[in-house]
């Protein structure tokens, strides 16, 4: 079992949510749970809600884009599936299936949101980012 | 009566009649100096370079320097602009200042030589300098005041320079005579020279950071000139896709043209009346002396006195366009443009000046033509001025910025060029004189009329196209809305959707409602609640008592605010008056008339009229409001909430108020808070604090509590201290303390600057920042010591901090993701934190806004912005927060700042087991946990002892760090 400090140090780690600080990212380690899924296993489909965003604790996942029936993406320990979604109310565009044993963090949605009301610091780091990865693209783009 | 006293008064009277306020008066002073000091010099020169010229050339090279200050101009624009962009203003206009002084003291010595190129050089010099000059204190006075205050005060900055043309214009007359021409230079000089210090000191009251040039190119860069090139482009396409535009400049352009003949021949006339008149009078009292002069010596002895009469002529006629135009501006301006509207203001101009032409047809001489200038001059900055602004109106704000920075940087100069090209053509081959020119300037002026005619109909479907895509400025445009004219433009867009019409009311906000009753009745139908209130709230406020019966049917409308504004129209038009009306209403069977007449009543009362009404108010009529059930219960409830609220503290209702602050409608909730601050009431305070904790209930709760007043502070602050207080609910605490915003709140919010929680301490600094941003009138003291005292702390913190990082990261260099990287991070943080305070704290002992750039320019990448920073503090610091402060924004580097914290605090750099154990042992519980984190990942067991302290800790994350560096494996807790 994760504590909530090294639930952080993988929360550094997500892009989306680099630029708050370590202490307000405990706030959303406290609120992140660890589940276990058996190689195969369906995390979330394409088309599903998007009610959760999750880390790559151990273990391997595929990401797959319907219909292309090709491999797209594969994420392993420390990285992070589907942390748009946590913003976008749109479904989900990839299905996540393991490889392998794996072990993931998940951020549920509605408790996501119930935690960035009473951090405002969280949101503005998120608007950092956000920005920050504009900027980037407007100067690749340029 | 003292003297000093009586300064105090006449500074109180000035202060009272021009709205300026605290901690204004020298800045404002300052600038009107400057302002009169520059001005001055101008109406000074004005007249000697004209008289110069004329003497030196005669009238007939007046275009060819027309066209020369045109093409000059443009060159001089860019060569500014690159100095501009790579020196601070305050040294550029100093700079500026000192060269224009030692320019002028060096013609004044140049033009004893008569050389003819002096004269030209001189003239030209002079009519471009005063363009620089005067943008260069606009810029300054920018600089030294935010827009609101701008607002306030340039009506006051600006009568300095009335003054100072009125002055100006007095000295050049007066000593045109006694004094060599030339030798007014030297006073002009002067005056320049006396602006230097008054702009030196007044730079560092309220200097802003200018963005450094990684902000925009440096105007000469190629980049600069393609992006210039690239708007050009851009404006010219605006300009063919626009009529409106093109109307607009086609008119500016022909006000120009038609301003610089007038010039010309105004020059001409008066050379000629006064160069005759001289020779007449010299020959004439040689004759009688019975003296005979040298032709050459003659000559020099006309061409002085006509200098010293042309001189002192324009002089005084610049003095009397300026008390003209002060007259109109200030006295007529407004109520002529309010009786003609825009359309007339703008005819004002071309009128008088064809009637002038007119004038100069059949009368041809300086009279005629000192008509027409006077015209040109005194309606130019007044009332034609005003009336071209308007005509910008209907643009988008950037396309009008855009327009105007055309029409400054090129339109104005082309048309200048243009006419001195066309003066050459009418004077040099046509050999025009002043009837010709006249007739000239008729055409022009037929055209500039024509344009009018076309830019009327344009100027309306602009508004209306303006209207509907909403880019009008409210604030700007209700000055406007007073003529029928206006408003009926503007009630053209009340026939659009929902939006459309909500901003054409907002827009017709300050109009007469009686001009608008016929636009609002249809409204009064409209499927949107939000026109139909707005509509019935203008209609309320009018004196119409012609649609009683459709006001009526509104008693039943859906939306409660319709009905109140209904109950409103029909309480003031009732023929039994609104008592009567009122009254019969309460006892209304209908529950929705009922609620609308108790929240008139109520509304009217907190507004402080007809407050014995809420006699009328009692326990069964709130109670059947109440009872109501269904969709209705909750306006129902909220007009009962509006009555307790304005039955204020000691109602006998305070009691209907507890369950409505726990109703499950969060409308009903936010309502019952309000009316709990109102009431006041010892009843309803848990729940108001327990409010505090929900964000969305946070907002009325925390004003609510606020209306207690000073006797909440000893519960706020017993909440504040208290460690088993719910956290979410303390750090609320300090913001809801500061919207008191009275001096006991302050006290009491400075007391706490030393609170030992560095999350509180951080919500104390935000709210008295935020009282110290809400107090323009200065009321508020917020003691200098207690201030000071605490940004020595804040930075000695900073300086602590910053040892123990650079001692942390010393010992593991190298290393991508070494053991207690998380450490490493999370001091960086805590010392973002710190700076963030000290530069609020500064924002309690400086201009917060002016502590608001210069935190973004310290913590900025760009070297420019951040050495402005440190130059500003250089500046403004008093020399004990200096030799603090400026550490702080001036060192990166690590080493340099454990040498600094070690030289002002004694601080000494320790070893990385002293950081830890500091850190674990230290009130701030994120970074203990992180610390013990690091001691885990590095394997020490020296800190059991220092971390065992924790495994009780009341902050979980702390407890469950601690039980698992120590083995434990206490369960999580979430915080």
């Amino acid at each position: 079992m994760l504590t909530v400090i090294e639930k952080v140090k993988l929360l550094l780690q997500v892009d989306i949510l680099a630029e708050s600080t370590s202490e307000e990212l405990a706030y959303i380690g406290a609120i992140a749970g660890e589940e276990e899924f058996a190689p195969r296993t369906v995390i979330f489909r394409a088309g599903d809600p998007p009610d959760a965003m999750f880390i790559v604790l151990s273990g391997r996942v595929q990401m797959l884009r319907e219909g292309s029936g090709g491999l797209d993406l594969e994420a392993g320990p420390g990285e992070a599936i589907g942390a748009w979604a946590l913003f976008d109310d749109q479904p989900r565009a990839l299905t996540a299936m393991t490889l392998e044993d794996s072990r993931l963090l998940r951020i549920d949605r509605e408790q996501f949101f119930d935690v960035l009301s009473d951090h405002v610091g969280i949101t503005q780091g998120i608007f950092k980012a956000l920005v920050r990865r504009i900027r980037t693209l407007a100067e690749i783009t340029v | 009566m003292s003297p000093k006293v009586a300064t105090h008064g006449r500074k109180g009277f000035l202060s009272a009649l021009f709205d300026i306020r605290p901690g204004e008066t020298e800045r404002a002073f300052l600038l009107f100096a400057n302002l009169f000091l520059t001005i001055a010099s101008f109406y000074i020169l004005k007249p000697v370079r004209s008289s110069v010229f004329l003497v030196s050339f005669g009238p007939e090279q007046l275009p060819y320097v027309f066209i020369l200050i045109a093409l000059i101009g443009g060159g001089l624009a860019s060569v500014y602009s690159n100095f501009s962009s790579h020196y601070p203003l305050n040294r550029l206009i100093i700079a500026s200042s000192i060269a224009v002084t030692a320019i002028l003291v060096l013609f004044r010595l140049l033009l004893r030589f008569d050389e003819g190129w002096v004269s030209y050089a001189f003239y030209i010099f002079i009519s471009l300098y005063a363009v620089i000059t005067t943008s260069q204190f606009w810029l300054l006075a920018n600089n030294l005041f935010d827009a609101r205050e701008a607002r306030r005060l340039f009506g006051f900055i600006g009568a300095g320079g009335i003054l100072g043309s009125i002055a100006g214009a007095a000295v050049a007359s007066t000593l045109a005579s006694s004094l060599r021409v030339e030798n007014l230079i030297l006073i002009a000089a002067l005056l320049i020279g006396l602006s230097i210090p008054i702009t030196a000191r007044a730079w560092p009251l309220g200097i802003r950071l200018a963005p450094g040039p990684g902000s925009a190119p440096p105007p000469g860069s190629s980049m600069a000139r393609r992006e210039r090139a690239s708007g050009m482009r851009e404006i010219f396409g605006l300009i063919r896709r626009s009529p409106h535009l093109a109307l607009l400049i086609g008119i500016i352009a022909l006000t120009v043209v038609a301003s610089t003949l007038v010039d010309y021949m105004f020059s001409k006339e008066a050379y000629d009346h006064f160069a005759a008149r001289v020779a007449r009078e010299q020959t004439a009292d040689l004759a009688a002396a019975g003296q005979d002069l040298a032709p050459e010596q003659l000559q020099e002895t006309i061409d002085r006195q006509v200098k010293a009469e042309l001189t002192r002529f324009f002089a005084r006629f610049l003095g009397l366009v300026s008390t003209v135009s002060l007259v109109l501006q200030v006295g007529l301006a407004g109520r002529i443009l309010g009786a003609i509207g825009v359309a007339g203001a703008n005819l004002l101009m071309p009128l008088g000046l064809l009637a002038a032409a007119s004038g100069m047809w059949f009368f041809p001489g300086l009279v005629t033509v000192a008509s027409a200038r006077l015209v040109d001059g005194a309606l130019s900055y007044s009332i034609h001025r005003a009336g071209t602004e308007l005509l910008f109106f209907p643009l988008p704000s950037a396309i009008k910025d855009r327009t105007k920075t055309f029409i400054d940087l090129f339109a104005d100069r082309m048309a200048r060029g243009i006419a001195g090209a066309l003066l050459l053509i009418l004077t040099g081959i046509f050999a025009l004189h002043t009837r010709g020119l006249a007739a000239v300037l008729a055409v022009i002026i037929a055209l500039w009329l024509f344009l009018l005619g076309r830019m009327r109909g344009e100027y309306l479907s602009a508004f209306r196209r303006a209207i509907a895509g909403r880019t009008l400025d409210i604030e700007e445009i209700r000055n406007m809305v007073r003529s029928p004219d206006a408003i009926r433009t503007l009630a053209s867009g009340l026939a659009g959707d929902e939006r459309q019409v909500a901003y054409t009311l907002a827009l017709l906000e300050s109009a007469d409602s009686n001009l608008l009753v016929p636009h609002l009745v249809p409204l009064l139908a409209h499927p949107s609640p939000e026109v139909r209130r707005l509509a019935m709230r203008k209609l309320a406020a009018s004196e119409d008592a012609d649609h009683r019966g459709q006001v009526a049917a509104l008693l039943e409308d859906p939306s409660r605010h319709v009905r109140r504004e209904a109950v409103r129209y029909l309480a003031r038009t009732a023929p039994e008056g609104a008592e009567g009306y009122l009254r019969a209403l309460l006892a209304a069977a209908d529950w929705r008339a009922r609620g609308a007449a108790l929240e008139v009543i109520a509304d009217d009362a907190q507004e402080g009229r007809d407050g014995e009404r809420l006699q009328w108010i009692d326990g069964p009529l709130l109670d059947s409001l109440l009872a109501v059930g269904g969709s209705g219960h909750a306006d129902a409830c909220a007009a009962v909430l509006r009555a307790i609220a304005a039955l204020g503290p000691g109602t006998p209702h305070a009691s209907r108020l507890e369950p409505l602050l726990n109703h499950p409608d969060p409308t009903v909730r936010s309502e019952a808070m309000a009316a709990a601050g109102e009431v006041r009431d010892p009843r309803h305070l848990t729940p108001l604090l327990a409010a505090l904790e929900n964000p969305r209930e946070r907002p009325y709760a925390r004003p609510a509590l606020a209306r207690y007043g000073e006797a909440l502070l000893p519960l706020l602050g017993a909440v504040l201290d208290d460690e088993t207080a719910d956290l979410g609910v303390r750090v609320q605490i300090p913001g809801t303390i500061g919207l008191m915003q009275t001096q006991p709140a302050v006290d009491f919010l400075l007391d706490r600057l030393r609170h030992p929680r560095m999350d509180i301490r951080f919500q104390v600094i935000k709210a008295l920042g935020k009282m110290r941003v809400r107090d323009r009138d200065r009321r508020l003291r917020f003691d200098p010591h207690a201030v000071e005292a605490r940004l020595v702390e804040e930075t000695r913190d900073y300086f602590d901090l910053q040892t123990a990082l650079a001692v942390w990261n010393g010992g593991q260099r190298g290393a991508a993701a070494p053991p207690g990287a998380l450490l490493s991070r999370a001091l960086g943080e805590r010392i973002d934190m710190n700076l963030e305070r000290i530069f609020r704290i500064l924002g309690l002992r400086y201009p917060t806004e002016n502590m608001l750039f210069a935190y973004n320019g310290v913590i900025s990448d760009r070297r420019a912005l951040r050495a402005s920073a440190i130059e500003f503090l250089d500046n403004l610091l008093s020399p004990q927060l200096k030799r603090v402060i400026l550490p702080v924004a001036a060192e990166s580097d690590p080493r340099a700042l454990v040498q600094r914290g070690r030289e002002l605090f004694q601080l000494t750099a320790r070893e990385r087991e002293d950081v830890l154990r500091q850190v674990i042992t230290g009130g701030d519980s994120w970074l203990a946990a992180c610390a013990i984190d690091a001691v885990q990942e590095l394997g020490l067991r020296e800190f059991d002892a220092e971390i065992g302290a924790h495994h009780m800790s009341r902050d979980p994350i702390l407890r469950e760090t601690a039980a698992a560096a120590l083995g434990s494996g206490a369960p999580s807790a979430p915080r």
